[in-house]
């Protein structure tokens, strides 16, 4: 075989293991690099530190680790065969996936300002109508009826807290 | 001591007790099974309740609703994929599966059994050794415990399936994550960025609830099916266990009892990872290790065997010294000092009776949570009926809630959705996210109990461990073997399924 | 018959929890809020857990307890300092973290400025303990040893700058003696060691030395809470007896309407004569020691200046 055909033979087999592999070494580098502007040290008391072992210890340890690990693995991946479940998906999913996200994101950064009670109402019933269902009491037992009934169980019954409707 | 015993049966024979403990019981089963909702949640929201009553009601009431709790939290786990309970972490490896394959009402049902069984016999052995129960846990101190940890993640990684150094790249991944916020010891803060809001670091369950429930919500909205059980059926529940069922898992059964029960003799390790090791446990024992995870109902009887089988021990020191081993007992000495009690040697001096009492209403608690859940989980196991266009906004609704009422901080409602994305693109690319569960709940204690330990030291490390801490060594001598031994079954596995 | 008064008494308390209360004030209308920074089943816990029971008589709504555990009590705390101050909110604290943390970390508020205090439910003494068959039989020995010895002994605390560290540096400083520090997460754990033998001494509250059968050597504070151990006013560690007991203070946000804050303040100085109140907090083995809001802001401030000066002598 040509030089050529063995330096092909490689980059055919990288793979998304390899690709992973990669990021990990850099993610390893990166946090070595960034301890020391990360982790602050512990006072000193007597002329002792007051922890055993350095609150840098661990985490130079796992960064190390996943450097070697990174490359070990980088390594293995060129042999490695397993599908990609990302790529496999029809396009469909992808939107599916998308409206998912976008649901669930909209729901958190709405739970503050409207309460629980109203986001997870507008998330529940627009989840339901995107599902394709047309029962009005299904829509809104689980759209209305469930975020109030969750709401009022936990704060009046279970004494705990959820964030309140606007006007309180 | 005899004596003791009889005056202890005749405190506990009334209706009065018996009905205290299944009310105690249904509410845990309930509470347990609202995710986000721990049980010590639960158990401080009711304890004022047990002040007013008398000692004999109100413990075993509190006991009731702790166990009802951990079996309450494996419900959402089999059904839906969301943990009640940190508890029920290893459950949602098989038990989602087997929903799916229409067997909801089995795989709750052997939860139920196998916790049952696993909270029976080591409640009995903690009444039985007690005394021997309590020597052990006086003997295991920091050192001990990073070396117990060490080998339980060592084992861990060797257990999950898939490629060695993708696990191990979970397991760092995990351990970086658990050191996000204040450092375990000096409560120095790292790696927050300047967000004030991460110097709280993450929490552990808005972790869970992403990497396992929302995977779930995401998988199902790939495709607008709207039942979670394929195939249309009858009864999409599933029929009942049956003998047939259990007879084979009652080995895997035992073994994890016997793993929970000394785990949770350890002081600091706890429910969910004994949980995990009963899992890895029965994995690498059965002769068919690749069909866990796929639906395996021996799968939902190790972590429910194990993580039930951790509360008789746990008991122990609060009861014989004192002292709350966790947040859990720490709420029953609550109970127990708001009684005018004094757990500790001076109890079983005085009111001998009454501690034998509250043992042994540990061992009623678990035939009542045969009979309670036994009505309750065909109720339970119906809910995967629903129309996926309703479960899922409701799964949706309840990960929210449960995630936001642990703290109150919307960042781990954020982290959530993160992890949860993290979680998915897990699973369509092979990954194993256990180790990083396992390692982002065991990195924090391993951190605190080596500082500990070389502060205990004094300077001279190997001196003191050979010294004065035998267990340690043994341990750490223990570990590579047992983890080569581990390694080379699975090789030869591998090699003999390649083989055939 | 007592098992059918007893259920009676569960039903009634089920429900009592659980209704709204129909008498509709001005203030409160709806629950309030309490905070507690800390972890679940900790003294606070328990603690809240007592007062939340008793306090709805007298304010007529119920109060409703929030954990928010993390970072040393930080996360709470700043989270009530960024509450609404329209008194439904409070917060559930202890000195150390209100006055103390301030001059070890960089807190993103000024807890004088901060909050305003409603009441001082009640302090906590801690005691010096070793095992009952250690070689210590008085604070002078331990002291002795400790001078000819230093870094040999191992005081096992429960946290760092908590309720044990604080009072237990204190101390070192005033007699010169180099220790080993060892923490432990909380006071179970360290009772543990203790018991174990691998720490040599630590502190107790009276509450967990009644369960015990430990020696005694020294009482931080003033009051004489045991028999025949010194305290430390007594051996002239004034300073040690003001900053080394643990207050349990309740806060409101700065800003809280006047009015409100009148309202909450009588809630807590009649919760305080209630008689199921004291008996409750007597089993739990703590004290009622009460303090009004006003005077407590005082102390707070004063206590300030003393972690300030405590810090900086550690540190150095």
């Amino acid at each position: 075989m040509t030089k050529e055909d063995e330096a092909d033979g490689v980059l055919g087999k990288l793979n998304f293991n390899s690709g992973t592999a990669l990021v990990c070494i850099a993610l390893g580098i990166t946090i070595l690099a960034l301890i020391p502007y990360q982790v602050e040290e512990p006072p000193v008391f007597f002329g002792q530190s007051s922890s055993g072992i350095s609150p840098k210890l661990f985490p130079r340890i796992a960064a190390v680790g996943l450097i070697v690990t990174g490359i070990a693995y980088l390594i293995t991946s060129l042999r490695m065969n397993e599908p990609n479940g990302l790529r496999e998906l029809p396009t469909s999913a992808y939107v599916n996936l998308a409206v998912a996200l976008a649901a669930m994101i909209a729901y958190v950064a709405l739970l503050l300002p409207l309460g629980y009670a109203l986001s997870s109402a507008l998330v529940a019933i627009s989840i339901s109508i995107y599902y394709g269902s047309r029962s009005f009491l299904g829509i809104a037992t689980v759209g209305i009826g469930a975020p109030f009934a969750i709401y009022y169980l936990f704060t009046r019954v279970l004494s705990v807290s959820l964030p309140p409707l606007p006007w309180g | 001591m005899l004596d003791l015993v009889s005056e202890a049966a005749l405190m506990l024979m009334r209706l009065d007790v018996m009905l205290m403990i299944a009310a105690g019981m249904c509410l845990g089963i309930l509470v347990g099974a609202l995710p986000g909702f721990t049980t010590v949640m639960a158990m401080a929201i009711v304890l004022p309740i047990s002040f007013f009553l008398e000692p004999i009601l109100g413990i075993p009431f509190l006991i009731g609703v702790y166990k009802g709790g951990i079996f309450g939290g494996s419900i959402p786990a089999i059904l839906v994929s969301i943990p009640g309970t940190g508890a029920a972490i290893a459950t949602t490896f098989d038990g989602p599966a087997l929903t799916r394959k229409g067997q909801s009402r089995k795989a709750l049902e052997m939860a139920l059994v196998a916790s049952a069984i696993g909270d029976f016999l080591s409640s009995f052995a903690t009444v039985a050794i007690i005394g021997l129960i309590a020597m052990i846990a006086l003997m295991i101190g920091p050192p001990e415990i990073a070396a117990i940890l060490i080998l339980s993640l060592l084992i861990i990684v060797v257990t999950s399936s898939g490629n060695f150094f993708k696990n191990v790249l979970m397991l760092l991944i995990g351990a970086l994550l658990a050191m996000i916020g204040q450092d375990p010891i000096g409560a120095m803060v790292r790696f927050d960025f300047g967000f004030h809001a991460l110097q709280a670091g993450i929490d552990l369950l808005p972790l869970v609830i992403g990497l396992f429930a929302i995977p779930e919500i995401l998988l199902a909205m790939e495709r607008r099916e709207s039942a979670i059980v394929a195939g249309a059926r009858t009864r999409p529940e599933g029929d009942r266990l049956r003998w047939a069922d259990l007879k084979p898992c009652m080995r895997t059964i035992l073994r994890s009892t016997a793993l929970g029960g000394v785990i949770g003799a350890i002081p600091g390790v706890g429910q969910v990872v004994a949980a995990v090791m009963g899992y890895s446990a029965a994995k690498n024992a059965s002769k068919h290790p690749e069909r866990f995870g796929k639906g395996e109902l021996e799968g939902v009887a190790a972590p429910e065997a194990a993580n039930n089988a951790v509360n008789g021990p746990t008991m122990v020191p609060l009861l014989t010294l004192g002292i709350p081993g966790d947040n859990i007992t720490a709420i029953l000495l609550g109970a127990f000092v708001a009684q005018g009690l004094r757990p500790g040697p001076q109890l079983f001096q005085e009111q001998g009776a009454l501690v034998y009492a509250i043992l042994f209403s540990m061992l009623i608690a678990c035939v009542l949570l045969l009979v309670i859940g036994y009505v309750l989980t065909p109720v339970f196991a119906r809910l995967v009926t629903i129309n996926k266009a309703y479960l899922v906004p409701l799964m949706l609704l309840f990960a929210v809630a449960g995630t936001y009422v642990y703290r109150s901080n919307p960042m781990d409602l954020w982290f959530m959705i993160a992890f949860g994305v993290f979680g998915y693109c897990a699973r369509k690319l092979s990954f194993d996210v256990t180790p990083l569960v396992m390692s982002f709940i065991l990195m924090p204690p391993l951190e605190y109990a080596v500082g500990q330990s070389i502060l205990l030291a004094q300077g001279d490390i190997f001196g003191y461990l050979i010294g004065s801490r035998p267990i340690t060594v043994a341990v750490l001598l223990v570990t590579p073997i047992l983890i080569f031994w581990i390694a080379y079954r699975q090789r030869q596995r591998a090699l003999v399924s390649t083989e055939t | 018959m007592t098992s059918i008064r007893n259920l009676l008494i569960l039903a009634a308390v089920v429900f009592g929890l659980a209704a709204t209360p129909l008498a509709a004030q001005s203030y409160p209308d709806r629950p309030i809020t309490m905070i507690i920074p800390l972890g679940a089943g900790g003294s606070h816990d328990l603690n809240a857990r007592v007062i939340t029971s008793v306090l709805p008589e007298y304010l007529g709504q119920p109060v409703v307890v929030q954990l928010m555990p993390g970072a040393g009590g930080q996360t709470g705390t700043a989270a009530a300092a960024q509450a609404q101050p329209d008194g439904y909110t409070l917060l559930f604290t202890h000195n150390f973290i209100d006055q103390l943390q301030q001059h070890v970390a960089r807190l993103p508020y000024e807890p004088n400025k901060a909050f305003v205090s409603v009441a001082r439910v009640n302090t906590a003494q801690p005691v010096l303990v070793v095992r009952k068959d250690s070689p210590f039989k008085t604070w002078e020995e331990l002291v002795d040893f400790g001078k000819k010895n230093p870094g040999k002994l191992r005081f096992g605390h429960s946290g760092n700058w908590g309720a044990f560290m604080v009072p237990g540096l204190a101390l070192l400083k005033e007699v010169d003696v180099k220790a080993t520090l060892i923490p432990y997460q909380g006071g179970g754990p360290v009772m543990q060691a203790l018991l174990a033998g691998d720490v040599d001494f630590t502190f107790a509250f009276p509450s967990v030395l009644s369960g015990q059968d430990l020696r005694a050597l020294l009482i931080v504070g003033e009051e004489k809470i045991l028999e025949g151990i010194p305290t430390t006013t007594e051996l002239g560690f004034t300073t040690v007896s003001e900053i080394g007991v643990m207050h349990r203070p309740v806060l409101a946000p700065a800003g809280t309407p006047e009015d409100r804050l009148k309202v909450l303040r009588e809630a807590f100085s009649k919760l305080n004569e209630n008689k199921v109140f004291k008996e409750l907090m007597g089993r739990l083995g703590e004290n009622t020691s009460y303090m009004d809001g006003e005077k407590y802001d005082e102390l707070r401030r004063r206590q300030s200046e003393e972690y300030k000066a405590l810090v900086a002598s550690f540190t150095e």
